[in-house]
């Protein structure tokens, strides 16, 4: 009975990893089928889409988003809120 | 507001890629790029190392042997079309460069298994999500720039 428990856990177990792996595995072959039949649509070859997404396209996008957050991060730093310089001085005798 | 339009910006920069993906996948025809079995001048699944048992009988290999080998299709054999120069796609080049490079530390059936588990952990994973961040962080910087002004 125990054993039998214990099995069915490892089952499930196995089973919810053989699923997580496929659901992985199918997002990548959806994209991989994408380049194949963009090369097909394109009249090239997987090999030259895979080039340009993975060597131009996809690492221009990405140093484009670092760039953009770090210009944002600029662009906050001089907008912060900074104190008056005037609240540390003494109010002058009327 | 502004909240809200980033949220809806960030929803639409995840989803419009898989829209696109989606689209390209069930639009084009069957005989163009959707079979598996090798074609000697146009590109088709076959190229992208499809598994011929199929995504499950894959991942049940993988998880209970580790390993896949027999169930792939292999990989694209085709020359590049001289669209990009030879340094980017030649097997000498950049393109040769980065398959060998995830290839590399391991060899037999592992090498396939830890190249494929880079594939997947890469280009599925981490690049995606990263960019993921990226965008979230980044909206969320433009969205406390835009509160900060409008304060003043």
């Amino acid at each position: 009975m125990c054993c039998d428990a214990a099995e069915g856990g490892d089952n499930l177990l196995q089973t919810l990893l053989t699923a997580i792996v496929a659901g992985l595995i199918w997002v990548y072959y959806q994209c991989a089928f994408f380049m194949a039949h963009l090369a097909a649509l394109l009249d090239v070859t997987y090999r030259d889409t895979n080039a340009v997404m993975f060597f131009i396209l996809w690492p221009t996008l990405t140093l484009g988003l670092i760039l953009w957050v770090m210009w944002n991060q600029w662009a906050l730093f001089r907008a912060q809120p900074r104190p008056e310089p005037s609240s540390n001085t003494p109010a002058a005798p009327s | 507001m502004t909240g809200y339009r980033h949220l809806c910006i960030f929803f639409m920069a995840i989803t419009l890629p898989c829209l696109i993906v989606c689209t390209v996948n069930a639009l084009t025809p069957v005989e163009w790029g959707g079979g598996t079995a090798r074609q000697t001048t146009q590109c088709n699944r076959a190229c992208s190392g499809y598994p011929s048992g199929g995504v499950w009988a894959t991942s049940e290999a993988l998880v209970q042997r580790g390993s896949a080998k027999k169930l792939k299709t292999g990989r694209c054999a085709h020359a590049a079309r001289a669209v990009l120069p030879a340094r980017l796609t030649a097997d000498q080049g950049l393109y040769g460069q980065t398959i060998r490079t995830l290839y590399a530390g391991a060899s037999g059936d592992g090498g396939k298994t830890i190249y494929g588990a880079l594939n997947l952990g890469l280009f599925v994973v981490f690049w995606p999500g990263f960019m993921a961040l990226l965008l979230a962080v980044g909206l969320r910087q433009r969205h406390v720039l835009r509160r900060r002004r409008g304060r003043r």
